[in-house]
């Protein structure tokens, strides 16, 4: 009984002493990323070809950063990649990034999309839209996100949970534009308009309204681009063609830019660091600068419907046909600054519940 | 041998020296217990305090619905459970010895798959409401009414269909080894079969119920893959909802410690209102189980009692990700569906072994010595199952990740060498971390198949010639082999289906079935991930079945015939 | 074949003392029966010769061999004592058959005590049995097994802890004679526990009796029955009637007359116990004595039935008699054979000497 025991004792201790796969041509670098892996797989193994270097990756929505606090100093992560703005201030306020200056970076992405001491920086773009049904709702029925509060859509709005990052991320930037009170009384009555409990993600809200559950909903532009070209599920393409797609708070006659109601659309971005404890830190930086270069830029833009951050990038034809839009021009450590607050509102309201 | 006393039960000697099996218990204990610590320490770190804003908001509706749930899991497992288990020990009716197993296969899907499955099945836009609307002419939602199957009921539901094998287990086993005399005697005092059952046979059976029961409530607590895709707002959505939401790791570990808390307090009632009986009979003398006959419209409601758990639960699911799979199935070959598979295997298989030789040291611990010292130290160490598993994780990643640091520093200052980290970037913690979690399975199951063991048993082979050593080989762990599998069965499907800790916890590059299905399954792409979840699903059906040839053949003279072969003459 | 020696045996469980410099000596080759009502203590001592518990205080010794010594200066672990203890739940390895449970203690190879294991089972009428599991015997069946096991690694000395408390009383008998005739066969040192008295009686070659952790008297059985040093002993084999009175003259005046108590000083409170089957009995007025009774002598006692019992081969009966302050006080008699007077019935009662026992009363 106690040999076999031992044999496999020692076995595991051997087999998870093995450094990880280390030292490939060209070195390699070890990634902790938010984003999905297939929707990264495509620009790293573009990376990979060019530069010859290997790219880990490890996929978690929950524990990255107290992973990387634990780890500390012998931490193998060299970069984090991030799908929102939150998660990119937990990391600076959690002292796991290094500042880098790198005239790639400074020169690809615009100062408004990356910290200022190069904490971070952003890789896309996404605007929190509004879709709404070609038929049930009138051309100009709803133009702002105030609207989706007015009584006219009682039992008509469906978004996912309040507590999701990018809900929250929503309601900070309205806190940051009009102040607490207001975006509380704001939440409050977007609650009562909702017409089922908080369900799904922003997918299922579009799925939702074509199946007639509801007529308009919250999501992030880029999932228009997904279902309207799923080939795989011709399901979602109907979805897609049940809806068009709004840029709340732009500003026009008698909104002017100035005003809250004219602020803009609500933008988040996805974006990138380099870790305080880099082993490999000319690698992260290299692939920084790749993601925010034209190629990787131009597959955000293609394969992800994303707005690339880089000037100058094609659009996809499908989100270019969207026509432009003013983004609210709030710097996003200021919206991140409220997160917390308006996590707070959302359980005052009883958003999902 | 380093055992120097042999006081079997207790009783005060005048020796008090600290013996080989009494340390070695409390340290394997405490070494276990260290995440738990980690944890109820992170939730002491200052920090902004959370308890305040969540008192005034959401924190009653997480108790009222968390307690719901827990009712209404705990009564539904208890009724299906307990009912089938009873039925298909004691009765006979058509399909019996094929339910008798079949009932176990639920618990080789993982609840979060059966949540996602009815949900695809039963929402508005699904095929059920959308035939009901076809066939009966309605078009929108305010037409008709059809229960929300993203709701509290909706919940309970998946989860009782999740998790009542656990209380059938268990029943099984208690009814099984339940003399034949005390059930009669009962009948001769005037109670028919059904009185007896309830009055008699279930009272009797009360321990097993108990532990199949808190093994149930404990996964209901625990569960976030479920109540978060149904919106319901658990405690343990609470966690995750501090954590993640508000940025509040200390209070995510807070609220993980009341939780805790909770379940020592209700297992401390338990055993107080246990305390003075005795539950196991006195005579060790058996015969084969009467099996009474079922006739006409029992029979049938018998079948279909049982019938219906194994369908709801197993083979709708199964269907459906069969279904998938078979349209979806390059999605997941394209992926390394092999190597994933591997790493799961491996890494359940490894930390079976490890928790089911843990599980034997502590309970041949426990039992040798006894003592408060030894008891609170192993109760202590099963805590790690009422701990949701991503918190668990953080509180395996923090001494791991420590020690780690601890050693590089110290051989980097002292040699000049630097080792990184060893354990925490490894599958070692991985490992670590299910041995904590599931040490409760191990060590239940365990224990309680070793007080089969009579103290006189231990001194007969004693003086018979066999030392401690070799009474522990050729009385106890004969005796023990039964629960030894099954304890190393039910933690091997557990870490199969086990989600958030491994995907915490896992090295670079490094997946195992159920990471891989919930990178595609929260984001509502169950299909492409379907056959890794067949997988899943057809991993854990083998040793389910084995579980249970295990357990039928546990009561001695019982050979499945309920017709007295092999009874005494 | 070496005695089995235990000296000055003192063991408490925490602040509870249980034995009291307890000594025996089970001579070699005998059967040494411990008689004590349950709780005395007797089964702790059979645990502490067996080495399952550790020596407090005393020694324990076989032949010249120390096992066991007080304080911890010596404990030789249970495995190696080579001492055989059969457990009153018999306490057989479930998991294994009667055969393997039998040769349980044998170190391979024995083809000797294979050989002896299944003439033994033939012997005991159970050859059939041999690949049988225990839960499938019956008691009786159950029990020899467990006997056959504590034997067959030929154990220096063999402890018995109530080997037959739970069979039935014609399967004890039966069962009693067995055993004991096996015992006296292989001639192996036997010390037994056993709280019925008759028992000890039956198989005993020497009788301890044991009382709240002391050994009060040990001895033959015939030293025991007929000269027990206290009254204890006395009473413990069947009913007594007890009588409590002065001395005077040399004797002591109870309800079936004045009884003699040697050694004690006139004027001493005396406790006078007469077993039941001391009393003699025979119908008032009539030539028809119960069994045994002499002819009426001068001092037998009058007395009226009370009620009668047929036990069988002997009668028990409740008689009432004139106590002394007039009162009337109840006589327990047992007579052999059937005596049935009918209630009411005078009759004679006259003691046999040889069962009263005076103690004196401080």
């Amino acid at each position: 009984m106690r040999k076999p025991a031992v044999v496999v004792l020692a076995a595991v201790v051997g087999l998870s002493i093995l450094p990880s796969p280390a030292g490939a041509e060209g070195g390699h670098v070890n990634l902790y990323s938010y984003r999905q892996p297939f929707l990264m797989k495509p620009l790293l193994d573009a990376f990979t070809r060019k530069t010859g270097i290997k790219v880990n990756m490890v996929y978690a929505k929950t524990g990255m950063l107290e992973r990387l606090k634990a780890e500390g100093r012998n931490s193998p992560a060299d970069a984090v990649l991030t799908a929102d703005i939150g998660r990119l201030t937990d990391l600076v306020r959690a002292g796991l990034v290094q500042p880098v200056a790198s005239a790639v970076l400074r020169a690809n992405i615009p100062a408004r999309y990356r910290h200022p001491d190069g904490l971070w920086f952003g890789l896309t773009t996404r605007a929190r839209v509004i879709y709404a049904d070609k038929t049930r709702v009138k051309p100009g029925e709803v133009s702002t996100y105030e609207d989706l509060a007015d009584p006219r859509f009682k039992g008509r709005v469906c978004t996912r949970s309040g507590k999701h990052a990018y809900n929250i991320s929503l309601l900070a930037s309205f806190i940051a534009a009009k102040g607490e009170k207001a975006a509380e009384a704001w939440a409050r009555a977007l609650q009562s308009n909702l017409a089922r409990r908080p369900q799904g993600n922003d997918r299922a809200q579009v799925r939702a309204i074509m199946e007639g559950e509801c007529d308009v909903a919250l999501g992030n532009s880029y999932y228009m681009g997904k279902m309207a070209t799923n080939d795989k599920k011709p399901e979602q393409k109907a979805w897609a063609a049940a809806v068009t797609i709004i840029f709340p708070n732009q500003p026009r006659a008698g909104r002017p830019g100035g005003d809250a109601l004219g602020r803009g659309t609500h933008v988040n971005l996805s974006g990138g660091a380099v870790t305080k404890s880099a082993k490999n830190r000319d690698n992260a930086i290299r692939l920084l600068e790749f993601l925010s270069g034209d190629f990787a830029q131009r597959i955000y833009a293609e394969q992800n419907f994303e707005y690339p951050v880089k000037s100058g990038v094609p659009l996809h034809p499908l989100v270019a046909s969207w026509g432009t839009f003013k983004a609210d021009t709030v710097h996003l450590t200021e919206v991140a600054k409220y997160r917390t607050a308006a996590a707070k509102i959302m359980d005052r309201v009883a958003f999902d519940h | 041998m380093g055992l120097v006393g042999t006081r079997f039960g207790g009783g005060a000697g005048t020796f008090r020296r600290i013996d080989g099996w009494t340390l070695g218990t409390v340290l394997v204990a405490l070494a276990a217990s260290i995440p738990i610590f980690a944890v109820i320490g992170l939730a002491l770190t200052p920090g902004e305090s959370v308890w305040g804003h969540l008192a005034s908001t959401v924190l009653p509706l997480y108790i009222r619905t968390t307690l719901l749930l827990m009712a209404g899991v705990g009564l539904g497992t208890l009724v299906i459970g307990a009912g089938t288990a009873w039925l298909v020990t004691m009765c006979r009716f058509p399909g019996r010895r094929i339910f008798e197993w079949a009932l176990l296969l639920p618990m080789a899907i993982p609840a979060y798959v059966v949540a996602y499955v009815y949900t695809d099945l039963l929402e508005y836009a699904g095929p059920v409401q959308g035939a009901l609307r076809a066939s009966l002419g309605w078009t929108t939602k305010g037409d008709y009414w059809f229960p929300e199957i993203r709701s509290l009921g909706g919940a309970i539901a998946v989860m009782t269909l999740a998790f009542y094998p656990y209380v059938y287990l268990l029943s099984r086993v208690a009814f099984l080894e339940q003399s034949v005399c005390v059930f009669e005697v009962s009948r001769t005092l005037g109670h028919g079969p059904w009185r007896s059952a309830f009055r008699i046979a279930l009272p009797l059976a009360r321990p097993a119920l108990v532990i199949g029961l808190s093994l149930v409530l404990m996964e209901t607590l625990n569960d976030f893959g479920t109540v978060d895709y149904f919106a319901v707002a658990t405690f343990t959505a609470g966690i995750f909802d501090v954590w993640l939401n508000m940025n509040s790791v200390s209070g995510a570990a807070q609220l993980a410690s009341v939780l805790l808390l909770f379940v020592l307090v209700v297992v401390y009632l338990e055993r107080r209102g246990r305390r003075g009986r005795r539950y196991h009979h006195t005579s060790t003398r058996y015969r084969a189980l009467p099996g009474y006959p079922l006739r006409g419209g029992s029979a049938a409601l018998a079948s279909l009692a049982c019938l219906a758990p194994v369908v709801l639960g197993f083979a709708v699911p199964a269907g459906v990700l069969g279904r998938y799979a078979l349209t979806h199935y390059a999605d997941t070959l394209e992926a390394d569906f092999l190597t994933y598979t591997a790493n799961s295997l491996g890494l359940s298989s490894m930390a079976a072994v490890i928790t089911v030789a843990v599980g034997i040291f502590m309970a041949y611990g426990a039992r040798l010595r006894g003592g408060p010292v030894v008891t609170a130290a192993t109760r202590f160490a099963s805590l790690g199952y009422a701990v949701p598993g991503a918190v668990l994780a953080i509180g395996v990643v923090l001494p791991t990740a420590w020690l780690d640091n601890t050693v590089d520093a110290v051989l980097d200052s002292v040699f000049g060498i630097s080792t990184g980290l060893l354990l925490s970037g490894s599958v070692f913690v991985i490992i670590i971390g299910y041995v904590v979690r599931f040490l409760a399975l191990s060590f239940g199951t365990i224990e309680a198949s070793l007080s089969k063991v009579t103290a006189s048993m231990d001194g007969a082979a004693r003086t018979l010639g066999a030392g401690p050593a070799a009474t522990l080989r050729r009385v106890h762990l004969p005796v023990m082999r039964g629960s030894v599998l099954t304890a190393a069965i039910l933690v091997f499907v557990d870490c199969m289906k086990e989600l958030p800790m491994t995907v915490i916890l896992r090295p670079f590059d490094f997946h195992t079935l159920a990471t891989f299905v919930h990178q595609y399954a929260s984001d509502e792409l169950l299909a492409e991930s379907s056959l890794a979840a067949l997988t899943i699903v057809a991993s854990g059906i083998l040793p389910v079945v084995l579980l249970s040839r295990t357990i039928g053949r546990s009561r001695p003279g019982h050979t499945g015939a309920p017709d007295g072969a092999g009874a005494t003459p | 074949m070496k005695g089995l020696s235990l000296t000055g045996i003192t063991h408490a469980y925490g602040d509870r003392t249980v034995v009291l410099d307890a000594s025996l000596g089970v001579p070699a080759g005998k059967m040494t029966c411990l008689l004590g009502p349950s709780g005395c203590g007797k089964t702790t001592l059979l645990r502490i010769a067996a080495g399952l518990e550790i020596v407090q205080h005393g020694r324990v010794a076989i032949g010249e061999r120390v096992l066991a010594d007080g304080d911890g200066r010596r404990h030789v672990p249970p495995e190696e004592r080579g001492i055989g203890l059969m457990f009153q739940d018999h306490a057989l390895f479930p998991h294994l058959t009667v055969f393997e449970n039998i040769t349980f203690g044998l170190s391979d190879p024995a083809p000797g005590r294979l050989q002896w294991a299944r003439e033994a089972l033939a012997g005991a009428d159970m050859a059939g049995f041999a690949d049988a599991y225990p839960h499938t015997l019956s008691g009786g069946q159950q029990q020899r097994v467990a006997l056959l096991r504590a034997l067959a690694p030929e154990p220096r000395v063999l402890l018995l802890d109530e080997p037959f408390s739970d069979l039935d009383v014609n399967l004890r008998l039966q069962v009693r004679e067995e055993t004991l005739g096996l015992l006296k066969e292989t001639g192996v040192t036997t010390l037994m526990v056993t709280h019925n008295p008759e028992e000890a009686m039956f198989m005993a070659d020497h009788i301890a009796v044991m009382n709240e952790g002391r050994i009060i008297q040990a001895g033959i059985p015939m030293e025991i029955y007929f000269r027990p040093m206290d009254r204890f002993v006395a009473a413990l084999f069947g009913q007594v009637n007890r009588f409590a009175g002065v001395v005077e003259g040399g004797r002591v005046h109870t309800p079936v007359g004045g009884l003699a108590a040697p050694g004690l000083a006139d004027g001493r409170r005396a406790h006078v116990l007469v077993r039941a089957e001391g009393l003699r009995l025979s119908v008032a007025g009539t030539n028809d004595p119960s069994a045994g009774a002499r002819t009426p002598e001068r001092n037998a006692t009058p007395a009226r039935v009370i009620s009668t019992h047929l036990l069988g081969r002997s009668s028990h009966i409740h008689l009432g008699a004139a106590g002394p302050d007039g009162a009337e006080v109840v006589l327990h008699a047992h007579v052999p054979g059937v005596f049935l007077p009918e209630t009411g019935t005078l009759v004679s009662v006259s003691v046999d000497e040889r069962q009263v026992f005076v103690f004196a009363d401080d």
